[in-house]
């Protein structure tokens, strides 16, 4: 409920630049036409959380595409046309997100929108979008609705719920686990992915979900209630924001000795190791980095890059903003149109070089506009502070 | 000659102090601009007497006795006490001067006991113990509180005994002026008469400087030895209580015609 | 062992029942505490203050950094946070509110509101731009996990929440009923106009209870860093907890806010454990309202007129 507010101040210097805009008018439409001699450019639209608690990714994303634009810009630019990036914080609310998202798109003229943001939010988004036809690549949203063939105009590179379900449900079949309980978290991601996973399982396993409000900081009694039944042998958590960080301490505190298994790699964020303390060795993970993944020349250039930027190694789903850029590129430069429409046609066709294999988007049932990609690896800690390169891999998943 | 002194807690010792004239002159008061209530009133609360405040509906009387206890806007005029500007003082610097007010609407703390109001009558002496302990007991004494009232919750006591629970919380810091606005307001009769009786007494036995507003009439007249007439937020009448009383008749009948032709003539 | 004959599934089904009791008072300890700093400055000052989720967030992060930079042990790192908070309340008022209180506005209560909601979208802002949105965490006073009764399980550093909160409740109850601080705010609480003409100093007192206030919610933010981590948004949850929890109560009573803070907590508790686990804010609002429905002004609540 509290919100962020320099997101309105920003949006009040707006009307008032576009009041001062309204006075000198006269003096400014003379200046227009010798900046429409040049071809339009490509503006890189970031409607992403900012503020909140997962603005941490949200800044990183508009680094990662500030780096893109700075690598095009020096090379002269994608067809000729300078790259630039605007972006705006959505502060994790829709209603927000749609006026921010109009407004990059035409106040600041977004050619397509990158972003990271809660499914439910993305979906909001992506309908009210629709008819602009501008282009919106997804790179690390896992709803299964959130592509579809009601929904041209959305891309997505890297796993989604059904996919990660599929291949979660291999790795439990294998695992010595039978009776398992996923905690889920009230969001589309959450449910859908606790949804997918039971019905994927196969019949010898037991599997309950329990879910939670994602924003609730604390779930002992449903844990006390649990440990005091027959014991779970593992736990899956599918969660977003503080609760998943606390359950590493909240789990063994209620008395249960149950295995936690992340359902995607939120160990590997910076935070893990100093909110989870010791507790959190012995966590196994969810993730599609891994040994065997092979980076190709583009991911080798992206990580050495981002690497001389940011100071470390990019996370997975970086790699897979980064192709959701390079898609951006192909389309511009195989329809020489920063026409949303005519984008919006040509990605469904582009293939390129991905960071960590060839890429292009499937149009099927249940996978539309969706680059297939990706082997998942169950990674477990095995000593305190272990980073992900040195975790042990527990499982290798491949599609 | 006029003189502003500190208006600190230091000053609310009243050792030596001795009841004083209160004297209002010029009085205005306008809580909107261009909208008087009241527009030069004049009113002097002799030392050691009760003056009363009589007047029709809507003279001004409550608002009189709000801008001297600092809670109306005072536009203009001057308010002293015993030669000092105390205009516009808030009621805690009053009462450290010696000068307590007992508005109309009850401001008893409901939930608190008896004792407990009447220490928070002594809060700006809070920190001497033994002087607040004696100045409960002397005044529960004093107005012949029945002894198992003081530890019930004030909230449950009748609404006469509320009224001179009061009276006598505004009497813990022993003040010299009491400020009273329609004490009597909403009592029975039989209550009423009770009240009246403690304040009539006030100035023979404390020493206490009275100036009372009522609505009540007759009942006030009786204990009080000089009124002030208003009207249309102006000195209408004045004289002693007796003279007032002898012309109640023909001062009410004034008031009636007033309201019929809203026509002032002081 | 005094196994009873009962059959084990009963004798578990009781074990789970007191183990979400015990469970709910433990966490309801702090929901009281936070909800009677709430309530003091509505008692005493008619203002919802909205910042009070801001200084259970700065609470949290001063115990964080004290502990970091210092690496002083937690209940040093607790204090350090309530001078913090208490320092933090203290000038929100003095600075902040009192203009709005001196000027003749119409409806200051509503301003003030303005105020304190700005404020604590500010500080949220101001904490996640200057703090990052990271979630941090110091390791308790007691890490360990601890057995109750043979089968009540729960962390250590719980329990160390729990009984700094009785101990900080304790506190303030003594502050209100047996001191003269205490009585004045009662007495604003009760009477405000009262309160004027026995010569109460409306913002002294005022400042004090925003200073405890800002004490307690950020004691409250201290201790439950080690459970519930610190991030910029900490305060959101609690605040729409702590309004529950002092309507529940009765606006104005103390001791309604301290009965609310319990019964928020064993609702929760019980409404996830036997209901549902994924509506757990809802059951207070529930509750809330079945009160609300029947004690319109809450469990303690002065009325109207008293106030």
């Amino acid at each position: 409920m509290v919100k962020n507010i320099i997101e309105p101040v920003c949006a009040n210097r707006r009307k008032f630049l576009a009041g001062t805009a309204l006075v000198l008018a006269t003096s400014w439409s003379g200046l227009r036409p010798a900046a429409a001699e040049d071809k339009a450019p490509v503006v890189l639209g970031f409607a992403t959380g900012l503020s909140g608690a997962q603005a941490q990714y949200g800044r990183d994303n508009v680094k990662i595409g500030e780096l893109f634009a700075e690598q095009m810009n020096s090379q002269g630019g994608i067809d000729g046309r300078k790259v630039s990036v605007v972006s705006g914080d959505t502060q994790d609310q829709p209603d927000i997100a749609i006026s921010l998202a109009r407004r990059l798109i035409r106040e600041d003229g977004a050619t397509a929108l990158f972003g990271h943001g809660g499914s439910g939010l993305t979906l909001a988004l992506s309908q009210a979008l629709k008819s602009t036809k501008v282009p919106l690549l997804l790179s690390y949203i896992w709803g299964n609705s959130n592509t579809g063939p009601s929904l041209p105009s959305v891309y997505r590179i890297g796993p989604f719920n059904a996919y990660v379900a599929t291949l979660m449900a291999k790795y439990l079949k294998q695992s010595p686990y039978k009776n398992i309980v996923i905690l889920a978290e009230d969001t589309a991601y959450g449910t859908d992915f606790a949804k997918d996973l039971s019905g994927k399982v196969d019949a010898g396993l037991k599997v309950e979900t329990i879910p939670f409000q994602a924003k609730i900081q604390d779930l002992s009694p449903v844990l006390g209630k649990l440990a005091s039944g027959t014991q779970p042998d593992a736990i899956i958590v599918a969660g977003n924001y503080q609760i998943i960080y606390s359950l590493q301490n909240q789990i063994p505190a209620a008395g249960l000795k149950s295995q936690i298994i992340g359902a995607w790699d939120y160990p590997t964020t910076p935070e893990f190791w100093e909110t989870a303390g010791k507790n959190g060795v012995g966590v196994i993970y969810a993730t599609f980095t891994g040994p065997s993944v092979k980076l190709t020349a583009t991911g080798e250039a992206f990580r050495a890059s981002y690497a001389a930027k940011f100071g470390r190694d990019p996370l997975f789903y970086e790699y897979f903003l980064w192709d959701c850029l390079n898609a951006l590129r192909k389309a511009v430069t195989d329809s020489k149109s920063v026409d949303p429409a005519v984008l919006t046609e040509t990605l469904a066709k582009v293939s390129f070089e991905g960071t960590t294999g060839s890429i292009h988007f499937n149009q099927e049932e249940g996978a539309w506009n969706q680059a297939l990609s990706g082997t998942l690896f169950m990674k477990q800690y095995t000593e305190v502070k272990q980073t992900d390169a040195a975790a042990k891999v527990v499982a290798e998943i491949a599609p | 000659m006029i003189t502003r002194p500190r208006r600190t807690e230091a000053a609310a010792k009243p050792s030596g102090r001795v009841p004083v004239d209160l004297v209002a002159t010029g009085l205005r008061v306008a809580y909107e601009r261009d909208v008087e209530i009241l527009r030069g009133v004049e009113i002097t609360a002799a030392a050691r007497r009760i003056s009363l405040v009589i007047g029709p509906n809507g003279a001004g009387k409550s608002t009189f006795l709000k801008a001297v206890a600092g809670l109306a806007p005072v536009t203009g005029g001057l308010v002293t006490l015993g030669g000092v500007d105390i205009t516009r003082w808030r009621p805690r610097d009053l009462l450290a001067h010696g000068v307590a007010l007992v508005p109309q609407n009850g401001t008893l703390f409901p939930a608190m006991t008896v004792r407990e109001n009447l220490q928070m009558g002594g809060w700006l002496r809070r920190r001497e113990k033994a002087w607040l302990g004696e100045s409960i007991e002397a005044v529960v004494n004093r107005f012949n509180l029945p002894r198992h009232l003081v530890d019930r919750r004030a909230g449950d006591l009748s609404g006469g005994q509320q009224k001179l629970v009061e009276i006598m919380r505004s009497m813990i810091m022993t003040p010299t002026t009491l400020l009273l606005d329609e004490p009597t307001a909403g009592l029975s009769p039989k209550m009423a008469s009770q009240v009246y009786e403690q304040i009539a007494a006030l100035p023979g036995d404390l020493g206490v400087t009275v100036l009372l507003v009522d609505q009540n009439v007759r009942s006030s007249l009786a204990i009080s030895d000089d009124v002030y007439v208003l009207a249309m937020g102006l000195n209408n009448d004045r004289g002693t209580a007796r003279d007032i009383t002898e012309r109640l008749g023909e001062i009410t009948a004034g008031w009636l015609r007033q309201g019929v032709s809203g026509a002032v003539k002081s | 062992m005094r196994r009873p004959k009962s059959s084990p599934k009963s004798l578990l089904d009781m074990q789970t029942a007191v183990q979400t009791l015990i469970l709910g008072t433990a966490i309801g300890g702090v929901y009281a505490l936070m909800g009677v700093g709430l309530n003091l400055i509505f008692g005493v000052m008619r203002v919802a203050n909205f910042a009070h989720g801001a200084l259970y967030m700065i609470g949290g992060y001063a115990a964080y950094y004290l502990t970091l930079a210092t690496g002083a042990p937690m209940p040093v790192a607790v204090i350090g946070a309530m001078v913090v908070g208490g320092c933090v309340g203290y000038f929100v008022n003095a600075i902040l509110l009192r203009p709005v209180y001196r000027s003749r506005l119409e409806r200051p209560s509503e301003f003030t509101l303005i105020v304190t909601f700005a404020l604590s979208l500010m500080a949220t802002s101001a904490a996640a731009v200057f703090l990052t949105p990271n979630y941090r965490k110091f390791e308790g006073m007691w890490p360990d996990t601890i057995t109750l009764f043979g089968f009540v399980s729960m962390s250590g550093d719980r329990a160390v929440a729990f009984v700094t909160a009785l101990i900080l409740l304790c506190a303030l109850l003594w502050l209100v009923h047996f001191t003269d601080l205490g009585r004045g705010w009662r007495a604003l609480t009760q009477n405000r106009m009262g309160a004027d003409i026995v010569g109460v100093d409306v913002f002294r007192l005022a400042n004090l209870a925003f200073a405890t206030s800002g004490a307690l919610a950020a004691a409250a933010g201290a201790v439950l860093v080690p459970l519930y981590l610190a991030y910029p948004t900490m305060g959101e949850s609690v605040i729409v907890k702590s309004f529950v929890i002092v309507v529940l109560g009765g606006l104005g009573s103390i001791a309604g806010s301290l009965v609310g803070g319990f019964l928020l907590g064993w609702a929760e508790a019980l409404g996830s454990v036997y209901i549902g686990s994924g509506y757990t804010d809802i059951y207070g609002l529930v509750i809330m309202l079945v009160v609300l429905l029947f004690l319109p002004r809450g469990l303690f609540g002065i009325s109207e007129r008293e106030v």
